[in-house]
């Protein structure tokens, strides 16, 4: 293979999965040929115009020669990269079978198709980086960094080399296992220790330290003694390369112990004492201080100064002594936490991955988890389970699609049902219907007040069972349309009509007060009822032949679900009918009662549906033996009219001691069944997670479980208030920790924990502010800086500028950092430095595995082109400036009519959609036009309520978002996105907005189907293009391939569309050229880095070339 | 007097057709014979060359490639 074919090659595995390239070729006409006659004629003028044109082009030639030159030491670097090539890999004998080519530049490409692509890939993400992983193909990448992260969590060199030669189809090139050799054979020798606010480098072995020495630039890290008489002459040969910095290394002796069990002795080391200046001056004393548990060592350290830390990381790493950081948080003394996980808390098979990566071989080690996630529940047979239409249906009858109904009264979609043989269990609960589930079955159940997820596995090893309480939600079925059937009416007679009763029969009613006797009139009045009044002033009257009240007859006693599942208010107005026909009151416990005969059929049904409507009004309702009782919150709202029963009360006062009636509680007990058949199904939304964001709700949790197993002092550091808010809600939630040791630090709120250890959630900017602080942020501040974090939680490290970051960290030191991010993508190129920052990627979510599992929904990705107009072109061609061009690119007329069109087709398959645009100016324009909601940085807080909830609602179901969308506001479900314009080159603003519809949705017909789909508008032939291909990169390494679309509006539905007239883009061009002469420009829509970029993307040269839109013919 | 001229005929994108034009108006020698259409044009031969290269300049600087991205950081130094 040539040395060019190999790097086409090797960009090929990336960009292979665009699924078309360029599909609107221009068609080619063969011209005419010129006769000959008049070729002869013009020979000569051809000949003086080359002449004149040999003369420009070698004008240009002289510029383009610099430019050739310059690519040809590109192109040599390049050629030194690929230098190695694979024509030199030998393949093994029976190659077919192994699953991974290895190269000699330590990249991995493993076969995702290979039978064994599981054990695999288990391995090569311990071992190595991936890069990029789309459908068939993986990459891998071994690197320094990576190779630590393996060997810390117990592997060793020739386990290693080992199972990469098995894996391998071609031999191991000899220099990736030399650099595996040499990446590893240091490992551990160096640490980095941070005590008491200054850091050391610290080694057990000789000559590492003295070593490290001969780099210049880390000497100039070393932290000099200033109390020392030498003080002088140590800055004067500070610079000096034959500085004798062995003065400095203080060697110390220590005991460590063969078992965990001191913890003094490790802080006595330091001791003064024991520091000895010269280096060559060390003797074991080994009978000395050897006892039967811990043996002696010298332990060299050099302290080096607080700010050139990660600067001494990066030099260590080149050097090939990278610098450990590993935290013996068991044996470090410094004030414990002392806060555990609930019982309760599922911590999920891959959450459990990168924890354990993380505290490999018992100790903390810093680093990046880069994960998002879902939900599956399984019940017995013969289970009921309520569906979103109020019906009940049996477990093992529920198909996938059906939807159920959620505690939050909205549906759920089932995607995917499983069956099997399991361990099974019977809940009973005290006040309820028992149930039966499976051992895995993650239950819902109230502990301590708070509502938590556990499995039954779970809930057996928990000690406290008896805190537990199951909970009933109050349901909210949607309404439905009774057509003129008064409900409080039909809940009367629905008790009054017995069985046996005929239409014409005549009833009579006792009216015992004035109040009810007008309002029972009135209704039936309303219904249309005939009534004639007797002289003790009761009621007779005639059941005519209504409607509601034959299908009350006819159902013998089942209450039809129209009524029985309808809005709040209708069950409420039922309710109360059946109340003032059969209830009683006890005003003494606010409570109604009803009796009932048992014996009956036809009342015990009825009874049934009484209980239902009281419970999913959320009211608590017991039986015993004939008696209904309902009592709860809210009881006083059933709007009765014959009890004289307006209960006011005082919940506090009234229900004392009985939060199990106020919440809704119940006393459950289990009972073990016989392993039998169970019934599961999956569904698209866990009710424990919707409330938070997707994401946050899920990475915290592996933040909470790191902080609870370090056990020391943690400070959490967010992204915004909100954040904030919801890390604390986290930590009470899946924590014991108390209210005294969690501290919250924001501009609204300064506190410090009380205890001696406790846990600080503060936001960045908190940290990094530099202005005047008032009073109690000073004392909060001083707090961080001056103790040594057991643990530095960053959440979204993905997002936070460089510097902002360096300062945090710099400003609290912490023993462990452990960054968290759901897209670990910068466009400021400082990604790497990420390593020294914080760590190395200790662990990143495959995308595609968790769309496969049904954790995040199947996207269609696609890029629609939209040609530019002439007019248009011809201005954008004419600009000199960027934001005369990016106006004219994101207006162009086409792309507007490309919107509409989207817009149309998705919200008449009742999608919901978000459209995305960073240019305020087209987001105003837009949304005018085609007369959709809109939220940009100017609108409202309240604004923004009302037009979210109103998509929530299915009243619109389209909004445009600016920037503000990307990050800060939580926006809701929607499964359509629209993108006209973009920052840039963004990669992280394309992948953030894709996970706005990534929350597993139903799809149509089919699970495998795609559920939601992601556009971006591009104007063809201009700078867009190149930056949506840029944008797309991080989501095709994630395996998204993008489908191009050049035809998108089918030509008869052109002119529906606006701006199909001539006029109308003329009138827009100029609008928008007014615009752009403006020179106020907006700061919002593009700031200076943006601006510098694209400057620098113009200097930029090219290589590769674009297949070419037009040729030449004769 | 009836005059001769060598022509090439060249059919591309309106918007390509743009590009060429304003080409035209910006170099000294003119290269467009005849404008013949919406997407067809009646140029000089002799332009082709450099018609070709602008035209393909034009899509360089809208392509983004993986291979462009890893040149950059070997101009910057950044790749070992």
């Amino acid at each position: 293979m040539s040395k060019k074919n190999q790097s086409n090659f090797y960009t090929g595995i990336s960009t292979c999965t665009r699924d078309s390239d360029v599909t609107n070729q221009p068609k080619i006409k063969k011209t005419r040929k010129a006769k000959k006659n008049i070729k002869e004629n013009i020979k000569e003028n051809i000949k003086e115009n080359n002449k004149e044109n040999n003369k420009e082009n070698n004008k240009e030639n002289n510029n383009e020669n610099n430019k050739e030159n310059n690519k040809e030491i590109i192109n040599e670097k390049l050629k030194e990269k690929f230098q190695y090539g694979f024509h030199n890999l030998k393949l093994k004998q029976n190659h077919e079978t192994r699953p991974i080519w290895l190269t000699n530049d330590r990249h991995i490409f493993l076969e995702a198709f290979s039978p064994v692509y599981k054990e695999a890939n288990d391995f090569l993400i311990t071992i190595s980086d991936p890069i990029s992983r789309p459908y068939l193909i993986h990459e891998f990448h071994i690197t320094a960094y990576s190779l630590y992260a393996a060997v810390s969590v117990g592997l060793e060199t020739e386990n290693i080399l080992e199972v990469l030669e098995k894996l391998s189809k071609n031999y191991i090139p000899s220099e990736v296992a030399d650099f595996i050799v040499k990446s590893t054979e240091n490992y551990g020798k160096l640490k980095l220790v941070l005590k008491n606010q200054k850091f050391f480098l610290e080694t057990e072995f000789e000559g590492v330290l003295e070593n490290l020495m001969q780099d210049d630039e880390l000497r100039q890290t070393v932290v000099y003694p200033k109390d020392e008489n030498e003080n002088t002459e140590n800055e004067q040969n500070k610079n000096s390369v034959g500085f004798n910095h062995q003065n400095l290394i203080k060697t110390s002796r220590m005991r460590i112990a063969k078992k965990d069990i001191f913890g003094n002795n490790f802080q006595d080391a330091f001791n003064p004492k024991y520091t000895e200046k010269n280096i060559n001056t060390i003797d074991i004393d080994e009978d000395d201080e050897d006892d039967d548990d811990s043996i002696i060592k010298n332990i060299r350290s050099l302290e080096i100064e607080t700010k050139k830390v990660e600067k001494v990381k990066e030099k260590c790493i080149n050097l090939d002594f990278p610098a450990l950081e590993e935290y013996d948080f068991r044996i470090d003394n410094a004030p414990s936490l002392n806060i555990n996980l609930r019982e309760t808390t599922q911590i999920r098979n891959y959450q459990e991955k990168c924890l354990s990566k993380m505290f490999g071989r018992g100790r903390a080690r810093s680093g990046i988890i880069v994960l998002p996630c879902g939900a599956g529940k399984c019940f017995g047979y013969n289970t009921p389970i309520l569906m979103f239409n109020g019906e009940i249906k049996m477990v093992q009858d529920i198909e996938i699609n059906d939807l159920l109904m959620g505690d939050d009264s909205k549906p759920r979609r089932v995607l995917q049902t499983v069956s099997g043989e399991e361990q099974l269990y019977r809940i009973n609960q005290e006040n309820g219907d028992s149930y039966v589930v499976n051992e895995s079955h993650i239950l819902c159940l109230n502990y301590n007040g708070v509502n938590v997820d556990i499995s039954m596995k779970d809930y057996f090893r928990n000690l406290q069972k008896e805190k537990f309480r199951g909970y009933k939600v109050p349901v909210d079925f949607a309404f439905q349309n009774i057509e003129g059937v008064d409900p409080y009416l039909f809940g009367y007679f629905f008790m009054l009509i017995k069985p046996g009763m005929i239409q014409n029969e005549k009833i009579k009613i006792k009216i015992e007060n004035e109040n009810f006797r007008n309002h029972f009139i009135s209704k039936l009045k309303y219904s249309k009822i005939t009534f004639i009044e007797t002289n003790e002033g009761d009621l007779i009257l005639e059941i005519g032949n209504l409607l509601f009240i034959k299908e009350i007859i006819e159902n013998d006693g089942k209450m039809i679900n129209k009524y029985k599942c309808n809005s709040r208010n209708i069950q409420k107005e039922i309710l109360a009918g059946i109340l003032d026909c059969v209830g009683n009151l006890d005003s003494k416990n606010h409570e109604y009662s009803i009796f009932f005969n048992k014996e009956n059929l036809n009342e015990k049904e009825k009874m049934n549906d009484v209980i239902y409507i009281s419970r999913s009004q959320g009211y608590y309702v017991s039986i015993f033996k004939n008696k209904i009782t309902i009592s709860g919150k809210f009881i006083e709202d059933i709007p009765v009219q014959k009890l004289e029963m307006k209960m006011k009360m005082n919940y506090n006062e009234n229900f004392e001691g009985n939060e199990e009636k106020l919440n809704l509680l119940t006393k459950i007990e289990v009972e073990k069944l016989k392993v039998d058949k169970y019934y599961g199904f999956l569904i698209d939304r866990n009710h424990r997670f919707l409330l938070g964001d997707f994401t946050v709700t899920h990475n915290s949790l592996v933040g909470i479980a790191a902080s609870c197993t370090i056990n020391k002092s943690t400070l959490v550091c967010c992204t915004s208030g909100v954040a904030v808010e919801q890390w604390k809600n986290q930590y009470k939630q899946w924590t014991n920790i108390s209210d005294d040791s969690i501290a919250r630090f924001t501009a609204t709120t300064k506190e410090l924990f009380k205890t001696e250890a406790g846990v600080m959630i503060t936001t960045y900017s908190m940290i990094s502010f530099q202005g005047n602080r008032s009073e109690d942020s000073k004392e909060i501040m001083q707090e961080i800086q001056n103790k040594d974090w057991g643990l530095l939680v960053l959440d979204e490290v993905h997002v936070v500028p460089a510097e902002t970051f360096r300062k945090t960290i710099s400003i609290a030191k912490s023993h462990v950092k452990l960054g968290l991010t759901a897209t670990l993508v910068r466009e400021d190129e400082r990604i790497a430095d990420l390593n020294f920052l914080i760590g190395p990627k200790l662990y990143e979510a495959n995308w595609q595995d968790l769309q496969r599992n049904g954790y995040i929904a199947k996207v269609q990705c696609a890029e629609v082109w939209c040609p530019m107009t002439t007019n248009f072109f011809n201005e954008y061609l004419k600009s000199d400036s960027v934001h005369r061009k990016i106006l004219l690119f994101v207006m162009n007329p086409s792309k507007i009519q490309a919107c509409e069109y989207l817009i149309r087709y998705h919200e008449s398959c009742g999608d919901k959609i978000l459209i995305f645009s960073d240019s305020v100016y087209a987001l105003l324009f837009y949304s005018k036009k085609l007369n959709k909601p809109k939220i940009y940085g100017k609108t409202t807080q309240n604004e923004r309520m009302e037009i979210l909830t109103s998509f929530q609602n299915n009243v619109n179901k389209c909004i445009f978002i600016s920037r503000v969308g990307d990050n800060s506001i939580d926006l809701p479900d929607a499964n359509v996105i629209i993108q006209i314009s973009s920052h840039y080159g963004s990669r992280r603003q394309e992948a953030q907005r894709l996970g706005r519809i990534l929350r597993p949705k139903p799809s149509h017909d089919n699970p495998n189907e795609f559920s939601a789909f992601f556009y971006t508008l591009v104007s063809q032939d201009t700078q867009e293009m190149y930056y949506s291909t840029k944008r797309q990169q991080f989501l095709i390494d994630q395996g998204y391939s993008f489908k191009v679309i050049s035809n998108l509006i089918p030509e008869d539905n052109l002119k529906d569309l606006c701006f199909s007239k001539k006029e109308d883009q003329e009138y827009l061009l100029e609008k928008v050229l007014k615009k752009a002469d403006d020179k106020e420009e907006d700061e919002e829509d593009f700031d200076a880095k943006g601006l510098r970029e694209i400057k620098k993307r113009e200097k930029a040269k090219t290589i590769k070339k674009r297949k070419i839109n037009f040729k030449f013919r004769f | 007097m009836v005059r001769y001229t060598k022509g090439l005929l060249l059919e591309c994108d309106p918007t390509i057709k743009k590009y060429i034009t304003k080409l035209n108006e910006e170099s000294q020698e003119k290269f467009i014979i005849h404008d013949l259409g919406p997407t067809l044009l009646l140029i000089n031969p002799s332009a082709k060359e450099m018609i070709q290269r602008k035209v393909d300049q034009l899509h360089d600087t809208n392509t983004y490639t993986k291979l462009e991205e890893m040149e950059k950081k070997i101009s910057k130094g950044n790749l070992k």
